[in-house]
């Protein structure tokens, strides 16, 4: 055993051969999605299609059945999310930037609900919207949303603008620069990645959120994909598997292009370095 | 002034659920009914059946073994032992690993429910599997619902601790594992001796971000059994969907609720006090 694993190449081997079987262990799981999504006739078993075409998906291309959750579910991760960014960056950077009397504590306060379970929070913020008339609004759970996402974001964006060099700013104030200038013209164009970074990440938990809508929204024309999805699953599901693994991936299309394109941002690191000389 | 949205909303949304929870917990609030308009106040009487009934015993007992099973050992040592494998492939071994598992993790929540729906359901892909190694079929999500939504949610989720771990191993100085080497470390002592315990730090982060989620995970374990059959694999988030929305009793949901945040809450408190932030303001 101790000579095997000495020679490197035995060990090269024996950690690929391991690397392969939990790619496939992974992979297992996934395939049903893809081959179901292509054969019409698919059920909830494993079956590699017999005649393989895209019906499920042309019979699920309706504004009822598939556009409407989608843009349902657009218009409220994005407004979530925009909202999110905002107050997030407004919160963060006089908590970066200036000495607060609660400041300290403030951010332990934001750290402590960063952690606290949304979930529990989902029975009595449903029963405050049903007697103030606020389900099934997109704007009253966009609010909620950005609400319990904004301890994480406020921490996300306070580490953000803590990387801007102050010198930036003193520079710019020393050229006669206005507070608001110096936020628009300097800070901000500064956080700009950061702040693309923070709204892909609220906008995919946003996009991805089932619970949230599914308590808040009953009127199925308000209803996001997410709860639409597992709606026909539950209904249809046991005639129709192979739409709803054509609705899944049509859903899931969104979050997996956005965590791509972040992915490759959060590879460059975010150094601001450049911009002050030494 | 800046910081007044996010005060605004953090109170409305945040504070003010917290505190109304707590109310609720204390009445005999239904969601429907008479009970749903005019509640009452009933004191302890919530806690106390859910002490008595066994209820909060079963799901803390199921919460626990979810949260050690799938976040603890499943996700943590999986994503652990991914970043070590992949630290010193090929390219294109560590990209097409990465982008599998990353996959696992990208899609949104309720998708993964319907593919494990598949995955363990009687004909599908797992019990072909078996079929073609003549091994006995399981029909996990009935005989052991417990393991299909831990593995279900260890798949789920390892892909984070894989990039923390994979970061961690990054940061460690080169310096430091040669000298190990010219002193005449093997591969196992190397990484027992010096990997490992540089890992410590990143490893009890690793395990606090990875807890307070899986905590409360509930689309996948609400897709796959419902918290079944009967209650065996009602974790605190299931239970308290299925009291306060399936049986209507909306107050002993409610403090089925405090329980979690009172969980929660704890666990953040460990966290933020390990962490200390602005320590390094």
């Amino acid at each position: 055993m101790n000579v095997r694993l000495r020679s490197p190449r035995a060990a090269a081997v024996c950690a690929n051969l391991a690397l392969t079987a939990i790619a496939l262990a992974f992979l297992g799981p996934m395939l049903w999605m893809f081959t179901s999504a292509f054969n019409p006739t698919a059920q909830l078993a494993f079956e590699i299609p017999r005649n393989p075409s895209l019906a499920n998906f042309e019979s699920i291309a309706t504004w009822e059945q598939l556009f409407r959750p989608l843009l349902n579910s657009m218009v409220l991760s994005v407004t979530a999310s925009v909202i999110t960014v905002i107050a997030a960056c407004l919160c963060a950077y006089p908590l970066s930037r200036y000495k607060l009397r609660f400041g300290r504590v403030f951010l332990y306060s934001i750290l402590l609900a960063s952690g606290l379970p949304v979930i529990a929070l989902m029975i009595p913020t449903y029963r405050m919207f049903t007697k103030l008339q606020l389900t099934d609004q997109t704007l009253s759970t966009a609010l909620f949303l950005a609400g319990t996402s904004l301890p994480f974001a406020v921490w996300l964006a306070k580490n953000f603008i803590d990387g801007v060099p102050v010198d930036l700013e003193e520079a710019a104030r020393i050229d006669g620069a206005t507070t608001w200038q110096t936020m628009t013209r300097v800070v901000l164009p500064l956080i700009r990645p950061g702040m693309i970074v923070l709204f892909i990440f609220t906008f995919i938990g946003n996009w991805g959120n089932f619970f949230v809508p599914f308590i808040l929204f009953n009127d199925p024309t308000k209803q996001t994909a997410s709860v639409t999805i597992y709606n026909y699953f539950n209904s249809q599901g046991g005639v129709y598997f192979g739409r709803v693994a054509a609705f899944a991936i049509m859903y899931s299309m969104p979050a997996v292009l956005l965590y791509t394109l972040i992915s490759r941002t959060l590879g460059r690191s975010f150094s601001f370095a450049g911009a002050v000389k030494e | 002034m800046p910081m007044a949205p996010a005060l605004g909303l953090l109170s409305v949304f945040v504070l003010v659920p917290v505190g109304y929870a707590l109310y609720l917990s204390f009445t005999n609030t239904r969601l429907t009914g008479r009970e749903a308009i005019h509640p009452e106040w009933v004191g302890f009487d919530n806690f106390r059946r859910l002490i008595d009934s066994g209820h909060l015993s079963n799901s803390v007992w199921l919460t626990l073994i979810f949260v050690v099973g799938s976040a603890l050992i499943g996700q943590n040592l999986l994503g652990l032992a991914l970043a070590l494998l992949m630290a010193k492939r090929s390219r294109f071994v560590r990209s097409t690993v990465s982008v599998v598992v990353l996959a696992a993790y990208v899609f949104p929540e309720i998708v993964p429910g319907f593919m494990w729906s598949s995955f363990l359901s009687s004909d599908g892909a797992l019990n072909m599997l078996l079929r073609f190694l003549r091994l006995p079929e399981q029909q996990v999500l009935i005989d052991q619902p417990m393991i299909g939504v831990i593995l279900a949610d260890i798949w789920r989720a390892t892909a984070f601790s894989m990039l923390v771990y994979t970061a961690a191993l990054g940061d460690i100085s080169e310096d430091l594992v040669d000298a190990a080497k010219v002193d005449g470390a093997t591969h196992s002592r190397l990484l027992w001796h010096v990997t490992l315990p540089l890992l410590r730090r990143t490893a009890f982060t690793n395990l606090m971000l990875i807890t307070l989620p899986t905590l409360s995970v509930f689309t996948m374990i609400f897709a796959l059994t419902g918290g079944g059959p009967g209650n065996e694999s009602e974790t605190l988030p299931m239970l308290m969907y299925n009291q306060a929305f399936k049986l209507q009793d909306l107050a002993y949901g409610t403090a089925i609720s405090v329980v979690l945040l009172g969980l929660g809450g704890i666990l953040s408190m460990i966290y933020v006090i390990s962490l200390r932030p602005g320590k390094d303001q």
